[in-house]
């Protein structure tokens, strides 16, 4: 859908020439299903596909020296991100113990895509090439190359001006929120923290240096079931902004025109990955397990 | 073992989609497509999957001894075409969709969705001061009021309102949640049935209005012609709520040799069809929650 409550301005495109699309994900199943569902819309015109993947990954070592274990225990306490995952592993557990649903985003995942991921990858073109970061120089020149008319990207980290440039239309991002109210970081969680469930959505936005901030083209809310949990939603949205993104491509490719809605300075948030805990997260789960879908899906078709 | 017993079970959706906008959030009915793959699986696992030209065949020739599951969907949206389709096809069968013919041409906009986006916009208190005129008292519920009082006056109101709330630019957009006659076209080609769901989707068909739902059945027959080239074989009632015995006597002259469908929740016996002064399919509608969900419906 188109975002009403913004204000519309048409922007002339560059010529389309090959109308080239290079992609760029990050390394989970809902960004492999993005990208495959794209090469399987667009066909030839895909011409990369480039995964960011950790450092580690990247560039394996012949050797593992595992640290002892006193040293991982105080490897987990000093990293923020293992911290964290560590919390969820140990909270996953003990709700299992209680009988409650506690599936991981990745199992989630391979629930709600997994068979259609499959599929997809039977006809999939291009295999992805994992890159460890694609604001890499060598990665720049190389996509300056392919000439690409659209990049478009999901997941991933903040992608640089340079490599941005390298578009000769345009730069797009599926941002996983609703702009311009939440913007940055956990958009799905913060929506759900303040229980505002008509903004459960995702945006597909021009890529511009302020995050989430850019000119949108398409924005749309979710269909969710009552007994969805954090996980599931967060994978429902992703979902959609896909659906979006395809749509907006089309259209991209398909007109001289496009019509944008531009996002006002100072409107909505920008949420930082600082500002989130394991307290929200909790608090947003309380809701979901007291059956606050339920209320308020009965609440809205009660007119 | 499967629980289920032999029949043909005509399973009713609406959409499905991963997203349920402004303009259906209020009305429901949409399945995302996860969970339609689920329930399409355990139905796969009960018994065996067929078209509806299929299920009719056997049903009319007795042929049926095991569950045969069928899909049928409601007022044509797009994500029957964009997912719906593509999952069923992986089962390697195909299903029916109704259509309303003016929401596929881009003519008339669905009243219903309409509510449906003047509730998420708080629009509905500027509908009520509207509705008056009519008979409606606050806090009765504009959903059934519209439903039970409906009529073409009420229909302006509804869309004055609408137009009120809403720019040209996100009139056009609106109608993206349904067919066009492209998609139309397309399941067609990919052995689709498509029915006559009437041009407009009015609560019509009782208290005298009886020859407006044939009008508007009849309009959505010629516009099927023209989209389709082949006119439809199935009919099915808006709005199953409001339908009557008499109903389906009085419309048997323009129907011809062509099927009735209704909800009602009932499996399709060879017995009970032939035994009917109609040609009349029963559906169940398929509940928004897991496979285990559908299969207590059906077993129940």
């Amino acid at each position: 859908m188109i975002p009403a409550d913004l204000v519309p301005r048409q922007l002339e495109l560059p010529p389309k020439g090959e109308g080239r699309i290079a992609i760029f994900t990050g390394t989970a199943l809902r960004h492999d299903r993005f990208a495959l569902l794209i090469q399987k819309r667009f066909g030839d015109r895909v011409v990369a596909w480039y995964r960011t993947v950790p450092k580690r990954a990247a560039t394996p070592s012949k050797t593992v020296v595992r640290p002892s274990l006193p040293r991982r225990v105080l490897n987990v306490i000093n990293n923020q991100n293992s911290r964290r995952r560590a919390v969820q592993r140990i909270r996953r557990r003990a709700l299992r113990l209680i009988g409650q649903n506690t599936e991981s985003l990745t199992t989630v995942e391979r629930r709600l895509f997994g068979a259609e991921v499959a599929q997809l990858r039977k006809g999939a073109r291009l295999d992805p090439i994992d890159v460890s970061s694609p604001n890499a120089e060598e990665v720049v020149r190389e996509v300056a190359r392919l000439e690409p008319y659209l990049i478009v990207t999901l997941g991933g980290p903040i992608y640089g001006k340079a490599l941005v440039e390298t578009a000769r239309g345009l730069a797009l991002n599926q941002h996983d929120g609703w702009c311009p109210e939440y913007k940055g970081v956990s958009s799905v969680d913060w929506t759900l923290f303040h229980r505002d469930l008509a903004r459960i959505g995702n945006t597909v936005h021009i890529v511009t240096s302020g995050m989430d901030a850019g000119p949108i083209l398409r924005r749309s809310t979710v269909c969710l079931i009552d007994d969805d949990t954090r996980e599931s939603i967060f994978a429902r949205v992703v979902a959609l902004g896909t659906d979006l993104m395809c749509e907006s491509i089309h259209e991209i490719l398909d007109s001289d025109q496009l019509t944008v809605f531009d996002q006002v300075d100072g409107q909505g948030k920008t949420f930082i990955r600082a500002q989130w805990n394991e307290e929200i997260g909790e608090a947003i789960d309380r809701d979901l397990r007291s059956g606050l879908l339920t209320s308020e899906r009965q609440r809205m078709q009660r007119f | 073992m499967s629980r289920v017993k032999p029949a043909w079970y005509i399973i009713y959706y609406h959409n499905v989609s991963w997203e349920e906008n402004c303009y259906l959030s209020s009305i429901g009915g949409t399945c995302p497509p996860d969970i339609f793959r689920e329930q399409v699986g355990a139905l796969d696992q009960a018994g065996e999957l067929v078209s509806i030209s299929e299920g009719l065949k056997r049903l009319e020739e007795g042929a049926i001894d095991r569950p045969i599951f069928s899909f049928w969907f409601d007022d044509g949206f797009a994500g029957v075409g964009q997912y719906a389709c593509p999952i069923l096809a992986d089962y390697g069968t195909t299903g029916a969709v109704s259509i309303c013919s003016r929401f596929v041409l881009r003519k008339e906009f669905f009243w219903r969705s309409k509510l449906s986006y003047l509730n998420s916009v708080d629009g509905l208190r500027f509908l009520r001061s509207q509705l008056k005129p009519f008979g409606y008292r606050f806090p009765q519920s504009v959903r059934e009021f519209t439903l039970t009082a409906f009529s073409n006056e009420i229909l302006e109101v509804i869309d004055d309102v609408y137009r009120r709330f809403s720019s040209a630019a996100q009139r056009d957009d609106a109608f993206r949640i349904f067919l066009d006659q492209h998609g139309v076209r397309a399941l067609k080609r990919d052995g689709w049935d498509i029915a006559n769901h009437t041009s407009g989707h009015y609560p019509v068909g009782i208290d005298g209005t009886l020859e407006q739902l044939a009008n508007q059945h009849e309009e959505c027959e010629r516009d099927i012609e023209k989209i389709c080239g082949a006119p439809s074989q199935y009919w099915v009632l808006p709005f199953d709520a409001k339908t009557s015995d008499q109903l389906l006597t009085k419309l048997q002259g323009i129907l011809g040799d062509r099927c009735y469908v209704l909800v009602r929740g009932q499996p399709n016996l060879t017995d009970s069809f032939k035994s009917s002064p109609s040609r009349v399919l029963y559906r169940f509608t398929a509940p928004t929650g897991s496979a285990q969900a559908l299969m207590s419906t059906i077993q129940s």
